[in-house]
């Protein structure tokens, strides 16, 4: 019987005959190629770079790198107290901000979802202001928080109370920055919610009902739990977008009054762009990187565990 | 029957108490109030938009419109580079997603269907890039353009907003549920992985090609910090950053900055008018899958 | 026109998974090779590494004189028509049929008439520019059978091609392949887990179990000749019936009877591992209605009487489903492994448990639901299978 190695007649076809394993690795690759150019030099290279400049007094006036600091810039980051009041306006921000976007839209999807009539309209009036460019929600919520002939005033006045300084007062500027993401954003969980409501077969809610539980039970006992996944979701995406606010803030105030709505962001572009200090700008970048990026794999654990456990 | 026993079980199947009756009813009249509320921003920009200046600070404010006047679209047309904005948002939107969903598509094709060394490794590094915040790195970024003197051009506008790993994860999940046989079947036809993937994974996947199409169209289209850093210029903007230039100055404007804000927002709305369906389970399908 | 040859042809999985085990066979030109086995077996690896959609972890393919291991599947020259057909979707029936032809570029003229035969002989011809949604299943296999035509190709690679068509339908496709395979006299290699398929379809059939070929050759062959207690079991409607038998002084003690030992038995048990026990086995239709004359002598054969639990009318004959007079579980006595023989599909050793044995009657039998009858077998019917290695006694290769 012949064995193996009998070669002889497969050598004319030997160019078609690469060794197709090894084809396909170069084919794989070669698809990924233009997405990795990209990737590479766009969102990789800025990362690395921002660590470089981080370690020199990288100037935005002057050419080159400058001097070297080492950990210098993070040395003054840390005793800055500029960047630590920016800081805690960016978790202040988040923290008020997720719960009531989180809330409001998971109420308002719950309010919506069985409606087999007029769903197209809450979906346009919720969802519209999304799509709403920055500086269009800045100009116009700038005129309704316009003092005395803004809508907001007139709302107020129309009930007869007396209207605050939505933008002019230290104490209330971040809250009315909240009140309009949470205007502008909340279509965005709004329309998760949905889409994770009405994945939940109606014969569970059915079963339910035989079973003599209540509308409030059934929320609590069986949708909550079943959008358990789209819940940690949301939240998770809506704590990280929170974190990197910025274009409300600079457009509507340039977190003033006296720095009272100055967010990370803000800070970062004020240091970076305004005086021109990219090296120390660079290092206030990865530390806000490093609370995000913290925030989203603790979230690819979290799914992990969950996928694991359901 | 008697009638009395007609009442009664007429009665019976009303007797669900008087609260659960009402209670949707309630629910309905709160949702619309809602819905209205959340109108009224827009209402409220439109209605100033079409009054003449002068109305627009009338003390309390008021929704009505004393004289109707489109004067101001037709000013802020002539007065600012509105137009220009819109040709510049056009293309940056149009190339960013193109580009997007032929680079996010490729990856996503070769990460399901193929099988190569590094594979693993690729893919997470991309699922770690979603983690990325790019609003976070614009100072690097925009040292990296000003290094290379390519600040005001389309190429800073577009080519940093093309890297999409979401778009990579969403081609991928939905090339995993395609069947595999139909890759097999073509290349038993002799077609090579591109033909495979040209003429059969991408025409089977419109609806994903149509989510990320819209998505990155939308999101881009919408983006300010990066188009604001590059594009100094004022021929150079996009709508979101001219806009940003518009903020009040001199003289009673509103009509003017509403008209503007109106103007730019047009597009996108005209489109989600025509796609709500699509950008909503474009949205969706981002978020869930 | 083609021959195929696997020599050792094996799958190995990364986990370790043995998939295909050192696999050896020859497929002549035009031959029809059914490979057969119930589901897990190997099989469809086996047609996917001679596909190239699977990789070949050791052994070797040979395409007549050129070994193609290495050869990426579009370079092989073969056509494959999957289970679920794997229909572009998006494109019309004459697009799916010419697309193979395009990519080895083909000129448009040769596309059109090859589509145009392909489409007369399957009778498609009205549907060409229809979409696969807008036809039905049987109408959408013979596309993919199209498909395949079309390329007139080396060889075709069926990965159970009708499993998805009703049975009317598949009986109906099944005489229609057998047609069209024998005209065109193509190689093929046919994948199915049903042995009437693999019965009626094939020249020659190869049973797979566990990934290890169990036979190969004609369907008669398998059927009369099973080389052992796996092939015995699979092949054949209703299965063999399978018994533990002992020897005692000069005769095989069976729950059906005492069989007297002659030349032909000896010889079998001669060649089994131990003399205690072995296996017997006697398909249904052997058993005869000892009531009714004429039918294969009288006064032959060994008789025992039993009582019939089910009766099941089958138009054409009766299936009489009988209690054994005293059971014993074959695996149990053989110490075979159960789950192996559970996991095959079959479960020839399981079935032995619950005492049952099948027999096929002519319907002038007077046989009756919960009635007694007496049975009878000619000895020179029984197989003798060795309960250790399943290995078939009687009748040894010549």
């Amino acid at each position: 019987m012949s064995t193996s190695a009998v070669p002889a007649p497969a050598v004319r076809d030997a160019r078609s005959r690469t060794r197709h394993s090894r084809a396909r690795g170069f084919t794989g690759f070669g698809f990924v190629t233009p997405f990795l150019v990209f990737y590479v030099l766009f969102l990789l290279l800025p990362l690395v770079l921002a660590v470089v400049f981080s370690l020199f007094n990288t100037s935005l006036a002057l050419p080159g790198l400058g001097r070297w600091e080492g950990l210098h810039n993070y040395g003054e980051l840390f005793r800055d107290s500029y960047f630590w009041s920016s800081m805690w306006h960016t978790v202040l921000f988040t923290l008020v901000s997720t719960p009531v976007l989180v809330v409001v839209s998971f109420l308002l999807a719950l309010g919506v979802y069985r409606r087999r009539h007029g769903q197209w309209f809450f979906r346009l009036a919720f969802f519209l202001p999304y799509i709403l460019p920055s500086a269009v929600v800045a100009l116009v919520w700038l005129w309704i928080f316009e003092p005395g002939y803004g809508l907001a005033d007139g709302a107020l006045h129309l009930v007869g109370l007396g209207a605050p300084s939505w933008l002019g007062s230290t104490s209330i500027a971040l809250y009315s920055i909240v009140l309009v993401t949470v205007w502008w954003t909340v279509g965005f969980n709004f329309i998760l919610f949905l889409a994770g409501l009405q994945e939940i077969p109606q014969e569970v809610y059915e079963a339910a009902e035989m079973d003599g539980a209540s509308r409030s039970t059934q929320v609590r006992r069986i949708t909550l739990p079943m959008l358990g996944r789209t819940v940690t979701l949301v939240t998770v995406l809506q704590i990280i977008a929170s974190l990197k606010i910025f274009d409300q803030v600079y457009l509507m105030t340039q977190g003033g009054p006296n720095f009272s709505t100055r967010v990370a962001l803000e800070y970062i572009y004020d240091t970076g762009f305004t005086s021109g200090r990219v090296g120390y700008a660079s290092a206030a970048s990865l530390v806000l990187f490093v609370v995000i990026a913290i925030i989203g794999f603790a979230w690819l654990a979290l799914v992990r565990r969950q996928e694991r456990g359901v | 029957m008697s009638a009395a026993a007609v009442r009664s079980s007429t009665a019976g199947r009303r007797s669900r108490p008087l609260s659960q009756r009402v209670f949707p009813h309630v629910i309905t009249g709160v949702m619309i109030a809602l819905a209205l509320l959340w109108l009224a921003p827009v209402l409220w920009a439109i209605d100033t938009a079409v009054k003449a200046e002068p109305d627009t600070i009338k003390i309390p404010a008021t929704w009505a419109i004393p004289h109707l006047t489109f004067s101001a679209f037709s000013t802020d047309f002539s007065a600012s580079d509105i137009g220009r904005w819109y040709i510049n948002s056009a293309i940056v939107s149009l190339l960013v997603t193109v580009f997007t969903v032929i680079t996010a598509s490729m990856a996503g094709y070769a990460l399901s269907r193929q099988r190569f060394r590094g594979q693993n490794l690729l893919y997470g590094a991309i699922l770690a890039g979603i983690m990325i915040p790019p609003q976070a790195l614009m100072v690097p970024l925009f040292r990296e353009f000003q290094a290379i003197h390519g600040l005001n051009t389309y190429w800073a506008l577009v080519l940093p907003q093309v890297p999409s790993p979401v778009a990579v994860f969403i081609f991928k999940k939905f090339f995993d549920g395609q069947p595999p046989e139909l890759d097999q079947a073509a290349r038993m036809d002799g077609a090579s992985w591109w033909t495979c993937y040209r003429r059969i994974a991408l025409p089977l996947s419109r609806s994903a090609v149509a989510a990320v199409s819209i998505f990155t169209f939308v999101w881009t289209w919408n983006n300010f910090l990066w188009p604001f850093l590059s594009s100094t210029n004022t021929p150079m903007m996009t709508i979101p950053v001219g806009l940003g230039t518009v903020i009040p100055g001199e003289g009673i404007t509103n009509a003017l900055v509403m008209a503007s804000a109106i103007l730019g927002a047009l597009p996108l709305v005209v489109v989600f008018l025509f796609g709500q369906r699509q950008i909503v389970e474009g949205v969706a399908g981002t978020g869930l899958k | 026109m083609s021959e195929l040859t696997l020599k050792g042809l094996t799958k190995r999985y990364d986990d370790g998974t043995l998939a295909v085990d050192g696999l050896d066979l020859e497929i002549g030109d035009g031959e029809m090779m059914i490979l057969v086995g119930p589901s897990g077996c190997g099989k469809t690896t086996a047609l996917r590494m001679i596909a190239g959609l699977e990789e070949i972890t050791d052994g070797e393919l040979w395409l007549d004189d050129q070994m193609v291991n290495e050869l990426a599947p579009k370079s092989r020259d073969m056509a494959m028509v999957f289970q679920n057909y794997a229909l572009y979707p998006h494109m019309t029936v004459r697009q799916n049929m010419s697309f193979g032809l395009e990519q080895a570029k083909l000129e448009k003229g040769e596309i059109a008439r090859r589509v145009a035969e392909a489409a007369a002989t399957l009778d498609l011809t009205e549907h060409l520019d229809r979409k696969p949604a807008q036809l039905s299943g049987g109408q959408r296999q013979r596309v993919a059978m199209g498909r395949a035509i079309v390329r007139e190709p080396k060889a075709f690679l069926m990965d159970e091609p009708l499993s998805n068509l009703d049975a009317k339908l598949r009986t109906q496709m099944r005489t229609e392949l057998a047609r069209i395979q024998g005209d065109l006299g193509t190689t093929t290699v046919y994948v199915t887990h049903d042995q009437i398929e693999a019965m009626t379809l094939g020249d020659r059939v190869a049973v797979m179990s566990a990934g290890v070929l169990q036979q190969v050759g004609s369907p008669q062959e398998l059927y009369a000749r099973p080389e052992n207690l796996f092939v015995a079991g699979f092949m054949g409607s209703p299965a063999i019936n399978l018994l533990p038998a002992r020897v005692e002084g000069e005769s095989l003690q069976t729950p059906i009877g005492e069989v007297p030992l002659d030349g032909r038995l000896r010889d079998a048990l001669g060649r089994a591992e131990r003399r205690d026990g072995v296996v017997v086995g006697l398909r249904p239709e052997h058993l005869l209605d000892d009531g009714l004359n004429g039918h294969g002598g009288n006064g032959g054969g060994v008789t025992f009487t039993g009582d019939v639990t089910v009766l099941e009318a089958m138009g054409a004959e009766y299936y009489a489903y009988l209690e054994l007079p005293e059971h014993t579980a074959v695996g149990e006595m053989a110490g075979m492994d159960r789950t192996t023989a559970a996991e095959a599909g079959v479960d020839p050793v399981a079935r032995r448990d619950s005492g049952q044995l099948v027999a096929r009657l002519p319907l002038d039998s007077r046989v009756r639901e919960r009635g007694p009858i007496t049975l009878r077998f000619d000895p020179a019917r029984l197989h003798v299978f060795d309960p250790h290695s399943g290995r078939r006694l009687t009748d040894p290769d010549r």
